[in-house]
């Protein structure tokens, strides 16, 4: 499964490669990483469809993750990507705000690596 | 020319306050020496009734017309010393009758001065002439004498000092120490007058050493409490107390009551300048239960006010009160409308010290009844002053600034400082209605009197400093051209009495004039504490706005700073929870075998736990930094690198904006020119600066995006741009912003303290400003703004690198 973790923060593919190592050799995740709305989009743009998950996170300089769920869900309806937003504790708005532009989950900082592994066994 | 005659008109007060000083004075000798002058006026009255000759008639009437002089009843004195002259005119061959009419002339003169002095000068100068054709030295130093004392009178003191001059030059002729020593007296008196304390001094002890000499005791008590307001003046205040000892000593061994009390009293101002008030209390009591032996109404109603004023200072307000009430009771017996006035505010200002608002401002009402029924400008804005105080205090803010500004109307032409009060008041009240941006303004109007006062203070000084050079020039040369004047044949009995009756008025005169000059230091007093409290709470104010600046800014950043502490944090909690498993993976493989394998896990924990430590520091950093940010600064310079500063705050600023509104957004762009390195700043306050520019920044984006939204969606990209640069003697940082810019007419404002375009409520208007000092006077840098309406606006903050 390819997953596209979108973060500003660049040591979130440090943490994601080291989380998911075993995963990662095993092939059985395939982890792609954009440090912006903007970059997320363009790589997008070349993975033909391949994209099962986006992970992003909302709170982003430029595009913001909400900006980006908003693009994708207009640009890619077939097949349609599950995307799962990355929000802050406590944020209700944004949560509220990511379900009415069509997030299908949501991850609350610090990521909680065990339930997203069970999130990811769900959708696959 | 402004400078001149402002000083003629504060001169022509002085002038009009003296004349009251030896009028009060005078008619507060005690009654008893009253009422031997009424008897031997009855009795030469009678004696003029019975004799027929012009010539004795003309005598009689002259006598009569001394007396009335002095008592002060000048409207009597005019009136004989003209029946004196009439009555001399068909036997003026006769050298006796001429003198007659010498001494009428300078009774009528004298008599004249209060309100006609240049009548009264006109006169002296011919009772001078008659002095000369009978060659009587004496008489010419009198008219001198005279002329010298309306002078005084009139304020024009290198005048009076003048005739003082002459007419000690012709008593010397004469011979008369007396004379010369009350000429040296007067002069010294004069020369206080002038500001001239040095001078006074010198001449006040020239006039010790004849009394001395002379054991004239009356005249050593007028000389030796002279010396003590000279001493105290100047800060010496044993000295002032020993001379006044001596004074002391004197009067008791001559059992000169009337001069025992005026020495206690003089004692008792010496003590309370020099802040001895207990020595002072007991000393005005002394004075007064002396005062009240002699039935002296004025002097007892003066020591009560004394004591009130010192107790109010004390804290006894219930005390004070009670002797500012009898105070009040014996100057309305007086019956002048001055210590009638002045009681109303003494009683007021207790009442107000004793949170007793209302009965404070009835008292000043009343003063300022009177003081428009006596059309006294000066005490109408010094009453509506005190009024406004009053009122503020009662909450009633509406009404003080009305009676504020009343006082402001009226006080336009007068003097910078009643002017400076109001608007001290006017600062008060504002501050009281918390509505500081007046408070501010009217604060600046106050300054602006304040300096001006300063100034008028100085071109005081250079004019009196003139007026003595001119002085100087003339004395040089008169004395060259000088006539030699004839000796003295006799000396006068009438003469000597008019200089006895002149030093008792001087005695007196000084009980009085203390008492003025202790009242200025009262108001001085409470208008310096008024103002100190004023300008306290004006700091604590500005105190206050700094701090809800920096607590508004810090606002703004609370959110930005929650995610960016949250990021870090999370970081360390992932991190450390991967090496965990790590470390059990890491097991697996050496269990197995793998050392390989477990060598490669190994180095991802280390590397796991310097990512750990990296963002450890962050948060630390993140939190040191926002303590520095709501501290007070330290205004220490200290090397700090501008780069990381400035890309700190601008991450909190935006971050801190995202939190407050979610549906902004914006472009952030950078440009750290890495050749900048460290620089001495004060960090805190540079932080405040750029934070600021910053947040500006994201707050004109914010604001053209919002308007764009509907219209021309995903048409604006808010963008901020931030960037540093190395110039060879300085570095720039620059904060771009693509909102809608500004206008000439804000421009022009933004730097101005309260100047705010944003919402009430949003900006306390005080951002840019504390900018602008902070860049501009503790970095001595530059703070610049360009701005293109529709397309943006960019801050360039400027810093010298060589300083």
């Amino acid at each position: 499964m390819k997953i596209l973790v979108v973060d500003d923060e660049r040591d979130v593919k440090v943490l994601f490669e080291q989380r998911f190592r075993k995963e990662i050799r095993k092939g059985e995740l395939h982890f792609v990483f954009a440090f912006s709305g903007e970059e997320a989009l363009k790589i997008m743009g070349t993975m033909d469809q391949e994209a099962v998950l986006i992970l992003s996170d909302i709170n982003m300089p430029g595009m913001s993750g909400l900006e980006l769920l908003k693009t994708i869900r207009k640009t890619y309806i077939k097949p349609r990507p599950v995307v799962m937003m990355i929000t802050a504790y406590g944020d209700e708005e944004n949560r509220n705000t990511s379900l009415k532009l069509g997030a299908d989950n949501f991850l609350t900082k610090p990521l909680d690596f065990n339930i997203l592994k069970i999130k990811l066994k769900e959708i696959t | 020319m402004i400078t001149t005659k402002r000083q003629t008109l504060q001169l022509q007060k002085t002038g009009a306050l003296l004349a009251l000083l030896l009028w009060v004075a005078t008619a507060s000798i005690a009654q008893n020496q009253h009422n031997d002058i009424h008897l031997e006026i009855q009795a030469l009255k009678q004696e003029l009734k019975t004799v027929k000759t012009d010539s004795v008639q003309a005598r009689l009437a002259n006598d009569i017309s001394s007396r009335y002089l002095s008592l002060v009843k000048m409207d009597s004195c005019r009136k004989y010393a003209r029946l004196a002259i009439k009555k001399t005119r068909n036997n003026l061959s006769q050298d006796k009758i001429k003198k007659v009419k010498a001494q009428a002339l300078e009774n009528l003169g004298y008599g004249l001065s209060l309100l006609y002095p240049k009548q009264g000068v006109d006169t002296l100068l011919s009772a001078q002439e008659l002095w000369k054709e009978l060659k009587n030295n004496n008489g010419i130093g009198i008219t001198h004498h005279y002329i010298g004392n309306i002078f005084t009178n009139l304020g024009e003191f290198p005048q009076a000092i003048e005739a003082y001059k002459k007419s000690l030059l012709f008593f010397e002729k004469a011979g008369n120490k007396k004379y010369i020593a009350t000429l040296w007296l007067q002069q010294s008196i004069t020369q206080r007058y002038m500001g001239n304390n040095g001078d006074a001094l010198e001449n006040g002890i020239e006039a010790l050493q004849i009394a001395r000499e002379i054991k004239d005791t009356l005249l050593m008590t007028d000389v030796l409490l002279a010396n003590g307001f000279n001493y105290m003046l100047t800060g010496n205040f044993s000295e002032a107390r020993e001379v006044q000892e001596e004074a002391l000593e004197i009067t008791i061994r001559t059992k000169d009551s009337i001069g025992i009390s005026t020495v206690y009293n003089d004692l008792a101002v010496t003590a309370t300048q020099s802040g001895n008030f207990d020595d002072a209390l007991k000393n005005h009591r002394e004075a007064l239960d002396l005062r009240k032996k002699l039935h002296d109404d004025l002097g007892i109603g003066i020591s009560y006010s004394y004591i009130a004023t010192i107790l109010k200072i004390q804290g006894k307000l219930e005390k004070a009160l009670l002797n500012a009430r009898e105070s009040k009771k014996y100057t309305d017996k007086y019956g002048d409308f001055r210590f009638m006035l002045q009681s109303y505010l003494d009683i007021g200002e207790i009442y107000l010290e004793l949170g007793d608002y209302e009965r404070a401002l009835e008292n000043y009402n009343d003063a300022l009844n009177i003081a428009e029924e006596k059309e006294s400008i000066d005490m109408q804005v010094i009453s509506l002053t005190h009024i406004g105080e009053a009122l503020r205090l009662l909450g009633n803010n509406e009404a003080a600034l009305i009676k504020l500004y009343k006082a402001e109307r009226i006080a336009l032409s007068r003097d910078f400082q009643f002017r400076r009060d109001i608007y001290s008041g006017i600062v008060a009240t504002y501050i009281s209605q918390k509505d500081y941006k007046n408070a501010f303004e009217n604060q600046l109007i106050y300054q602006q009197l304040n300096d001006s006062i300063i100034v008028a203070q100085k071109a005081e000084k250079i004019t009196k400093l003139t007026q003595k050079l001119i002085y100087d020039n003339q004395k040089a040369l008169q004395k060259a051209s000088q006539d030699k004047e004839i000796a003295i044949k006799e000396s006068q009995i009438k003469q000597q009495k008019l200089v006895r009756n002149l030093s008792m008025i001087g005695l007196l005169a000084g009980v009085v004039i203390s008492f003025i000059l202790f009242l200025k230091f009262k108001e001085k007093r409470r208008l310096n504490l008024a103002l100190e409290e004023s300008l306290s709470n004006l700091k604590a104010t500005q105190g206050q706005l700094i701090q809800s600046e920096k607590m508004a800014s810090l606002g703004e950043l609370t959110a930005g700073i929650a995610h960016e502490i949250q990021n870090p944090l999370n970081f360390v909690t992932n991190f450390s929870e991967v090496s965990n498993e790590l470390i059990d993976e890491m097991n697996e493989e050496i269990e197995k075998g793998d050392i390989e394998e477990a060598r490669l896990i190994a180095s991802d924990i280390k590397q796991n736990l310097e990512k750990i430590n990296h963002h450890g520091k962050r948060a630390d950093g993140i939190v040191k930094s926002m303590l520095q940010h709501s501290r007070s600064s330290t205004g220490k310079k200290e090397p700090t690198d501008i780069n990381k500063l400035a890309d700190e705050y601008l991450r909190l600023a935006y971050h801190g904006l995202r939190a407050k509104n979610q549906s902004f957004n914006a472009i952030l762009e950078t440009n750290y020119d890495a050749n900048i390195g460290q620089l001495e700043v004060i960090t805190q306050d540079l932080g405040r600066v750029i934070l600021n520019l910053i947040t500006n920044a994201f707050y004109a984006c914010n604001e053209k995006n919002s308007s764009f939204d509907k219209a021309t969606e995903a048409g604006y990209k808010p963008t901020v741009y931030i960037s540093t640069k190395k110039n060879t003697d300085s570095i720039e940082i620059k904060v771009t912003d693509n909102g809608n810019g500004m206008s000439e007419a804000v421009k022009e404002k933004i730097f101005q303290p309260f100047f705010t375009t944003k919402p009430t409520g949003q900006g306390t208007g005080l951002g840019l400003s504390m900018s602008y000092d902070i860049i501009s006077k503790s970095h001595e840098g530059e703070l610049k703004v360009e701005t293109i309406i529709g397309k943006g606006t960019t801050f360039t903050i400027i810093l010298p690198t060589n300083k």
